[in-house]
Formats: structure tokens, sequence, C-alpha cells
């Protein structure tokens, strides 16, 4: 994520399927979300496959040429866009990314990953579909203009492992909460 | 952007790819730390050079200087900071070079996210940990010797310089002047201060016992010893051994420490095998050694083997502009010690301080002090509660100009020789011409000749 404009007013998020993604887990994801953050969440358009910006010998989407292809993607005035993936989001420096986003921008979060059988256990969509309404608000925290905390309770704490998802608290400490901004805390802070 | 529990680990990143050094610093900027990039070597020394980083990744190849031999370059510049290596492709070579020249780590690009994190987590606190070992270890010569005078910053620019190297310190100072402060400083600085600092106050002990103490002895050497003692040179084995009053060493004693000194092995008391002994000398004398040469007192070998480098501790006298400083930190160690609040002087009993002489320099200054703590209401020590002979000396009007200093000289000289004029005009350096007229000019008149 990268210092952009100052985050406006949260009215609304706006799903952008990224490639080929089950219906039924992206209607689950709208409600989920919805739910959480307390604004309105809905389906928006999707980028289909063949444009998506993929990492040179890597089969895995560039994190970063994903936000700069959401950057100039028509949304609603006043509405966060979120990128959601089944593929594999990379960097050229970085293997992996579970989400990457800008502040006052967009972000974008995988599902790849957060699958239980992506570690060779049972598939468990229930698993994923938490993993990924956690990891939504963590890169919403970023666009809110949030680091990461160092407080393990904290959901803006850094993950690198899933199983830090799965450990760290669901929402924002008192002092990432403080630096929320007045326009996004109602919504994310709830 | 905002910040929420913010870490202040500043990381260096150097790498010739503007992609890598953007990406990588605003990601550890989003992890809060505080980034700086280099575009190559020279940029990198030259921002070590500035300001101290917890944490350095360093591409392993860039042209001009590699990272690994900017790491070796940047370990003369910044020996604190840690050092990691990123390589596109890992290989044992890599590895092993990396950690031969010094690094902390190597990492693999791309990065594993939380690999990395955790990298430079432990990097960082391997950082910490070794900065604080070295800070328990190797003293700072300030934290010893308290004075911000010319000549006191001498004296410990020059124990900065000397406590590195194993050479032989000589400390030549009045009594009292902190000649024992000195030599363990300058063992703390240096890289023997892990192992042990031994003091051994020669002149306090006679002639058999000192050998005794110094060399050692075997079971049944003299009457009493009952079992093998190790002398105080093995004691000292990878240390500093601290030989006080040097000068008063018997000439039998001299020919002994001598020939340790040469040989760096050591004999004990009633034995016939020599143990060899690694340490290091310093030693200390309120004497003029020349003079004890010159009288025949002290082995002129001895002396040059013990004079590598000389340290003079000036007289308290010679650098007054301290005592204020020295009184206060002598102040704040004897309350601490005494479970006293923190106390401070009365602005007459401190220029009660700064106008007395010292003869006994810093031990005196602190039986004063300690004196003052005793007696004095917290929270302030007054006139009253400093030693009388103190507070007497101190009410003498200072001369003011140098006439009055010289009139005060020459009458000192003067009262020393009893009123002796040829040993007073070569003592001050002057014919007796010049003597009789300056006495005349000052108005001087000899004690018994007043009507």
């Amino acid at each position: 994520m990268s210092a952009d404009d100052p985050p406006g007013p949260l009215r609304a998020i706006e799903i952008v399927a990224l490639g080929d993604l089950d219906a039924e887990i992206l209607d689950a994801l709208v409600r989920g979300l919805s739910r959480r953050v307390g604004v309105p969440c809905r389906h928006a358009a999707d980028i289909p496959r063949d444009a998506l910006p993929r990492l040179a010998g890597r089969s895995q989407l560039d994190a970063d040429a994903v936000l700069s292809l959401l950057a100039v993607y028509p949304a609603t005035e006043g509405a966060i866009l979120l990128g959601v993936t089944a593929e594999d989001l990379g960097h050229p420096l970085f293997t992996f990314f579970f989400g990457r986003a800008r502040m006052g921008g967009d972000a974008v979060v995988s599902l790849h990953r957060l699958d239980p059988a992506y570690y060779g256990l049972p598939a468990s969509r229930n698993v994923m579909l938490r993993r990924t309404i956690l990891e939504c608000v963590h890169e919403l925290g970023h666009i809110a203009g949030l680091r990461h905390c160092r407080d393990y309770r904290c959901i803006m704490r850094f993950s690198g492992d899933v199983d830090v998802i799965d450990l760290r608290g669901r929402g924002f400490c008192e002092a990432c909460a403080t630096h929320l901004p007045r326009a996004m805390r109602h919504a994310l802070h709830a | 952007m905002t910040t929420a529990a913010r870490d202040t680990t500043s990381v260096l990143i150097v790498d010739d790819e503007r992609i890598v050094r953007e990406s990588l610093g605003s990601w550890f900027r989003d992890d809060g730390y505080d980034v700086a990039t280099a575009d190559g070597g020279r940029m990198a020394l030259r921002l070590a050079a500035e300001r101290p980083f917890d944490v350095a990744l360093l591409d392993i190849k860039m042209p001009g200087m590699d990272g690994l031999d900017l790491q070796r370059r940047l370990a003369g510049v910044a020996p604190d900071t840690a050092v990691i290596i990123m390589t596109a492709y890992a290989s044992v070579e890599t590895a092993v070079n990396a950690l031969k020249s010094g690094a902390y780590d190597y990492i693999v690009k791309p990065f594993d996210p939380d690999e990395l994190s955790q990298l430079v987590r432990r990097a960082t606190e391997h950082r910490r940990l070794r900065v604080e070992a070295s800070a328990v270890g190797k003293e700072n010569p300030h934290d010893f010797i308290i004075g911000e005078s010319p000549a006191m910053r001498r004296v410990v620019a020059l124990i900065e310089s000397v406590a590195p190297t194993d050479a032989t310190v000589l400390i030549q100072g009045e009594s009292g002047t902190g000649k024992e402060l000195v030599a363990k400083a300058t063992h703390a600085a240096s890289p023997r201060c892990f192992n042990p600092f031994v003091a051994v106050h020669c002149g306090a002990l006679a002639e058999g016992l000192l050998e005794s103490e110094l060399f050692g002895h075997e079971k049944g050497a003299f009457t009493g010893a009952s079992g093998r003692h190790k002398g105080k040179f093995e004691q000292a084995q990878g240390g500093t051994i601290f030989l006080d009053e040097i000068g008063d060493v018997s000439p039998k004693v001299q020919v002994e420490l001598l020939r340790v000194l040469e040989e760096k092995c050591v004999t004990r008391v009633g034995g016939s095998e020599d143990v060899k002994v690694d340490f290091r000398v310093v030693a200390a004398t309120n004497r003029d050694l020349r003079e004890a040469i010159a009288s025949g007192t002290f082995r002129e070998d001895l002396y040059y083997r013990l004079n590598v480098v000389t340290i003079d501790l000036p007289p308290l006298r010679e650098h007054p502009g301290d005592i204020p400083l020295l009184a206060r930190h002598l102040l704040d160690r004897c309350c601490h010690a005494m479970g006293k609040p923190p106390m401070r002087f009365s602005a007459e009993a401190l220029d009660a301080l700064k106008r007395h002489d010292w003869p006994g320099n810093v031990r005196e200054l602190q039986n004063a002090v300690e004196r003052g703590v005793v007696l004095g209401a917290p929270p302030e020590i007054t006139r009253a509660d400093l030693p009388r002979y103190v507070v007497d000396r101190a009410v003498r009007p200072m001369p003011h100009t140098l006439a009055d200093l010289e009139r005060a000289h020459v009458v000192r000289v003067l009262e020393e020789s009893g009123w002796n004029m040829s040993q007073s005009a070569r003592i001050l350096g002057i014919d007796r011409g010049t003597l009789y007229a300056k006495v005349k000019r000052f108005g001087l008149e000899r004690p018994g000749n007043e009507r």
C-alpha cells in the first residue's frame, strides 16, 4: 500500500470478482461483509480472467498491477472497490500476499491460501469465508490509513501465515480505532 | 498515514533496483519501521555514517560494490548494524560467504512475507542484545572519569585510545586523584573486560608477603603455607593486573616483576615450575619514578617496561572547573549509597568547595561530600555541613590579578623555604637580586622583622 490521497467517507463497498469466482461464495461474502462493516456491500461487474495482470513465470496475479487496474475501474462515488480472486496473489519481490491495499484507494484479497484445502486439510467454505472477511477488514484498515499493529489482539496485526489470521483479534485495538478516520470509524469499528 | 503502535526500528535497504527499494521500503513502512534506502554502496556508507541503523538489507549483486564487500565496509562504519544479505539465488556458497563476512543472515528473493518479517525482527533483537552485552562489558571511560576540563578530556581520550590495545600503562598522579579508577576504566573499555581485574596495593605489603601475593606459593613454601596458593598474576589470567604504588616495591621484587613482565610466566614461591599467564599490566604511582631511578631505588629497565603509555592524572587544583560536576556526582552516589533522598549543595557550600585547593584531591572531596550528606538536612547541604578546614580555607580571598597571584606565590615559596632567599630564588627560577626587588615591591617582611 502506498500513501496517496486521504481516505474519504465510506458509503459502500463494491466487490469486484477478479476472474472466475464461485457465485455462492461471492454472495456469501457480500452478505458476511455487509454484516461486519455496517455499510452496504454490493457485487459490482466482474473483471474477466484474461484482463488480469499476471507475474511472468509465476502462476500468480500481480497484486500491485491489479490495484492499478482497480484504480481505473468505474466505481460508484464514495464506494471502495474490493477485488476478490480465487487465484494466488504475488508480487515481483514477495512470494505471495493474502491481500493488498492502497491508502485512500482500493484493495484486493485472494481466497487461494485462505482455504484449509491449500494446506492439505479438508476444504472448508466456512473457514475460508471467515478468513476472507477478516482479511477484507484488515485491508480496509489499510485503505483507512492504518499501518500494521504489534498488538496480537488487533486485526491490523501483520499476517504472513494463515494461522495469524485465525489467532489475531477480529476488531481494531484501541490505538488503531483511535487512528481510524471519523468517516470510516463507524463502519469499521462497529 | 496514521500509525498505531509505531515501531522505531530503523532499516536501511540497499539495492540498485528502484522497484526493490520502493516496494520493500513501502512494505517496511507499513509495518511501522523507520526506513531509508540507498541505490548503492557509496550512498549506503554515507547514510550509515550519518545515523545508526538497526538492520541493513543489502542486495548481493550490485554494480561497483557488491553486497558482501559493502557488508565488510559497513562493519567499519556501523559495527552494531545487523546485516541481512538479499540474494536471488539460494546456494550454500552464498550463505557461507554472507555469514563469513559477518552478516546476520541471508534471504532469497522473492521474499516470503512472514519469513522476512520474522527475520528482521530476529535481527533487530540480535542487534539489541549485542549492543546491550557490549555496553555491560565494555564500559565508557566517561562513566568512570568525571570531568569536562581539557585536562580530564585528555585523560579520557588517552584511555579510549590505549584501552583496546594490550600496551602496558603507567598512571602517574598525586594521592587521591583516582588512579585505580583510571585503571578500571582502561580494563573495562578493553577486550579483556570479561576477564578479571585484579588490584594489588604493592606499598601496603611487606616484601615476602608481596612476593607470595603476586606470584603465589606452593604448599610448605613458608611457615603457615598449608596449601598451594595462586598469586594475583594467575588470578588475573586473561584480564588486567593493576599494580598500585609500584614505586614502593623493593629491589628484589622489582627484579622478579621484570622477569614476569618479560616472559609472561610466573614461578610460585617455593615452586620450580613456570606457569604461563596471559595478563595486561596497568601500574600506578604517586612518586616521581625518574627521581627514584636517579636515586637508585627503582630499576630503569622495569620503568621502561612499565612506561609504554603514561597517563598523567592532574591534581584537582589544576582543574578546579570540574569541582562542581565531581561534587554533584559524588553527592548523588553518596545519597544513593546511604539511602538518603536526593540532595543538592547550597550556593555558598558549592562556592566553598570551588575555593578549596583539595590537597587530598578527589578522595578528600569525597570525604567532604560524605560528611555533608551525613550532617546535612535534605534537600540541601549548606556551608555549615562541610568540614571546617574546607570552609576556613575557602574564605581566604582569591587573588584577582596576576600581580596578586605572583605575590601570593612568592610568599608561599618564601614561607616554605623559611625565607632562605637563595633557595627561594632557585625554586622561583629567578636570581636573588630579582627576588629582593620583588620582596621590596610587594612590601613583604620576614616574620620576626616587624617592629
